[in-house]
């Protein structure tokens, strides 16, 4: 009863909505570029709005509707002279050109959202359009607070949206859909992301006359050159060898991947069942290397109590000439470091400690979904952002540049501003085969992603040589050892070529015993990890961790893990 | 006629203390507002709690959600961390404020006197996100400032923050250095109210400054310090979560980790609201019996009551 008079509400909505988008749209100023786009896309005009009708996809509301929504900020963020969160190009341009006044309830710096956000959740006050992890989105379909949006996205999502959203193979929409109801949008992941590569100071390399790494000896060489050589030529021993390590060990993820062992994630063994990556064998000869490197004194002591961007301090402050992390390190720690040390940094692809080729493990799969409140009048709204987002990235004239780094900063990265943002998951390799292709060729090619012309661009201007300021220089040197060949991208596209790029398997929410066990599980994974690097335990500790593991609630999680993954098949 | 006179002045001292009595208005309302209505959230201890059904249609499973808290492994070791490290707060907490008015009190020049005091205050401003971030490099073994010191004297340098044998007591000296130059000014304070004449009749008996300070300034502070103890008692569960928050790591979850961060973990990561809320009952329930027996105390040894 409830859910016909849903259906009949959204189908009238829909109507009304149509009925005066059209309206608007013959009126609409024609110098505009993205009602241009609207036009081209709209059909079913005078349709009377049965379920075939297909809405504007980027219609405006003749008046304008009030969205509320929160945010986090990303700790590299940064404004353009007066901008805020709440004010800057992309929520400027919802409220003129989609007539969405989309309001921040609050916004927190990104290490307090987690905790703010399972409060928001808890109060059951949650604003009319929210991103959230697979976890919470599967709290608030439990409760069932979030607004079906099967019958809306069919409706208003743009071609060009549905596309792309699909572009994983169906995966993020496969997971936001439930019962068959469509109940998020997934904020489709880049293929790639949270690749680790390992990045060596190229200047540091010749001065100390060391070949490039081609087995992890050699990496370990290099640690030791690094520590013990006096790198950076102030004749004190204060560099280290591997730097960047924090206390939560992401950036040793890449080392752990070396050895074949994949901490945090879930992987298929031989039997074809998951396991859990915190316990597999191949972590014990990963962490008693590190051992051995922390007694020579190859790794920052104190790496134990900093966060990371703590352990990049070590980098900024020329102590250390190698690190794990993924593509974007060029983008923060390096650039920063790069424009006051003009050091040289080089990604390599992982090194495998034995004959099998070393893989990574990427990130999650889907990162964050969107959700519309129930009981919203505006669920299109949702989608008309998405389609917004999409058009001013992929649509004929997108207007990237204005929306991604065209402000007056050209370091300012615009599109972080944006609510709601999907990206084609196959994107960033692609503008790396684009911008490879054109380097190869010697001259642009067209390619229908405008960044690709951006990084070329800017590759030409580093090979140039010429800048007009710092800042454009340290763009350029970023872009160039991003996208260009050579650079994190190229890594990760060779990754993604051989195969050797793995993804989470458990893509569900958080089982019963997961909730109640895993952070005392986690914490005891650290705190293990940690003691065997530092020398306070012995290599032998990883057995009774293992075996404590299972008993204290892993194999129990294991279990309903395999259980879901039956059930996925 | 006594009966008349004696109403007339109680009537009139009511009314003159009337406007006295209003002032306490609206701190009782706070009181109300952010102690004893949040108290009816304790409930949810006692349920399986899903947030979105709320306090009345949750499902009620008795003590399940503390059978489940004692049943964690590592809940031992946390209460009994939480114990010790707020006990050796509340005593050295205590002891390092008495000293330091005891001392400030001698000293003659008054501008000495108030820099001094300032200056011992200030930390107090500063919040534990930022002291985190300064006590790491103050404490760091490579270049801290602390270590380097210790090398003067031929001291290897330590890990005061990778070192689970050292960590409560790095706690505890860090917290006293932030806050004890809150307790000194209530204790300056304090003294001020001793009457001077007791001073004039010592010094008359031929006392010293050592003597007057046992045998005149000690006793004329004890009310207050044991008021502050008792106080103090009543928190012994708060080890002070801002604090250890922002300093532990994995290396000395051993002996840092507390009831504050465990029901962190529990309820604001892992979402565990009734079993979170269980262990916060759990912790309000024992420091109300701890209350109790400070307050009987206080009586017992220094005849101070309340009520």
């Amino acid at each position: 009863m409830h859910h016909t008079s849903l259906k009949r509400y959204l189908i009238f909505a829909a109507a009304a909505m149509l009925l005066f988008m059209t309206a608007c749209s013959s009126t609409a100023n024609n110098k505009d570029a993205t009602n241009k786009a609207n036009s081209l896309n709209s059909q079913g005009t005078g349709n009377t709005g049965e379920q075939t009708a297909a809405a504007d996809p980027l219609g405006k509301y003749e008046t304008p509707i009030e969205v509320t929504t929160v945010r986090y900020l990303p700790p590299s963020i940064k404004f353009e002279k007066g901008d805020s969160i709440d004010s800057n190009i992309w929520y400027r341009s919802y409220e003129e050109e989609l007539g969405i006044k989309l309001i921040n309830k609050w916004s927190v710096p990104q290490t307090q959202w987690q905790q703010k956000m399972n409060v928001t959740i808890a109060s059951g006050d949650i604003p009319d359009i929210l991103s959230v992890t697979a976890n919470e989105l599967k709290r608030l379909v439990d409760a069932d607070m979030v607004e079906d949006m099967t019958d809306v996205f069919e409706k208003y999502a743009s071609d060009k949206t549905k596309k792309i959203i699909n572009n994983d193979g169906g995966n993020g929409m496969k997971a936001s859909t439930f019962e068959g109801k469509l109940l998020a949008l997934p904020g489709v992941s880049f293929t790639g992301t949270g690749a680790q590569m390992l990045w060596i100071r190229q200047d540091w390399l010749k001065k100390l006359n060391l070949p490039e790494p081609k087995t992890m000896e050699d990496v370990y060489k290099i640690a030791e050159a690094f520590a013990n050589q006096d790198p950076d030529g102030n004749n004190q021993k204060d560099t280290i060898g591997l730097g960047g390590i924090n206390k939560d060990m992401n950036s040793l993820m890449g080392f752990f991947e070396s050895f074949h062992a994949y901490p945090g994630r879930w992987i298929k063994d031989d039997s074809g069942q998951l396991v859990s990556g915190d316990i597999q064998p191949g972590l014990k000869p990963a962490l008693q290397k590190l051992q051995e490197m922390f007694k020579a004194g190859l790794i920052d002591p104190e790496f134990a109590v900093k966060d990371q961007a703590k352990a990049y301090e070590l980098i900024a402050s020329n102590k250390a000439g190698m690190f794990y992390s993924g593509e974007g390190a060029v983008w923060w720690p390096l650039t920063d470091h790069y424009k006051k040390e003009k050091s040289d940094w080089k990604p390599y692809p992982l090194i495998s400690f034995d004959d099998q080729p070393a893989s990574t493990s990427g990130g999650i799969p889907v990162g964050n979904y969107y959700v519309v409140r129930k009981g919203f009048e505006h669920p299109e709204a949702l989608v008309k952002l998405l389609n917004f987002a999409v058009e001013k990235q992929y649509g004929p004239e997108g207007r990237l540049d204005a929306y991604w780094y065209g402000g007056e900063n050209k370091e300012i990265n615009v599109s972080a501003f944006a609510a709601v943002i999907i990206s084609d998951p196959l994107e960033l390799i692609n503008i790396h085969r684009g911008v490879q292709e054109s380097v190869d060729a010697g001259k642009y090619i067209d390619n229908p992603i405008a960044d690709v012309k951006h990084h070329y661009d800017l590759y030409q201007m580093w090979l140039s040589g010429k800048f007009a300021d710092s800042n454009e220089e340290g763009q350029a040197w970023s872009s160039y050892k991003w996208a260009g060949p050579g650079g994190g991208m190229n890594v990760v596209s060779d990754y993604v070529k051989d195969n050797r790029y793995l993804v989470d398997e458990y893509t569900g929410p958080s089982t019963p015993t997961m909730t109640a066990k895993k952070s005392t599980l986690d914490k005891m994974k650290l705190e293990m990890f940690t003691k065997i690097i530092m020398g306070q335990s012995d290599i032998s500790a990883f057995d009774t961790f293992m075996a404590d593991w299972k008993k204290f609630g892993g194999d129990a999680i294991t279990a309903e893990v395999n259980e879901w993954y039956k059930a996925k098949q | 006629m006594m009966t008349v006179q004696a109403a007339t002045v109680k009537s009139r001292s009511w009314k003159r203390r009337l406007p006295l009595h209003l002032m306490l208005v609206p701190g009782i309302v706070l009181l109300i507002m952010f102690h004893y209505i949040p108290m009816a959230g304790i409930v949810i201890a006692f349920q399986n709690f899903i947030p979105a059904k709320g306090f009345f249609d949750s499902k009620w499973v008795g003590w399940e959600n503390f059978e489940l808290m004692l049943q964690m492994p590592g809940i031992g070791q946390v209460l009994w961390n939480t114990i010790y490290i707020a006990f050796l707060k509340i005593i050295f907490g205590q002891i390092a404020p008495i000293a330091a008015a005891l001392l400030l009190n001698e000293v003659r020049k008054s501008f000495i006197k108030r820099s001094v005091q300032t200056l011992i205050y200030l930390p107090h401003f500063l919040s534990w996100v930022i002291l985190g971030g300064i006590l790491i490099d103050i404490l760091s073994p490579s270049h801290g400032l602390l270590n380097e010191v210790l090398g003067w004297f031929g001291m290897k340098p330590l890990f005061f923050l990778g070192n689970d044998k050292l960590f409560p007591y790095v706690l505890v000296v860090t917290d006293v250095w932030k806050e004890f130059g809150f307790g000194t000014i209530v204790y300056l304070a304090a003294l001020t109210s001793i009457n001077p004449t007791l001073y004039e009749a010592a010094v008359m008996d031929g006392a010293g400054r050592w003597k007057q300070t046992v045998h005149v300034t000690l006793p004329g502070m004890l009310p207050i310090i044991v008021l502050l103890a008792t106080l103090g008692l009543g928190g012994v569960l708060n080890a002070g979560f801002d604090q250890v928050f922002n300093l532990y790591n994995p290396l000395v979850y051993r002996t840092g980790d507390i009831l504050d961060t465990f029901v962190y973990r529990l309820g604001l990561i892992d979402a565990q609201y009734a079993v979170a809320t269980a262990v916060g009952l759990f912790k309000s329930v024992v420091s109300l019996i701890f209350v109790g027996a400070s307050y009987w105390l206080a009586y017992r040894l220094a005849g101070y009551r309340i009520f």
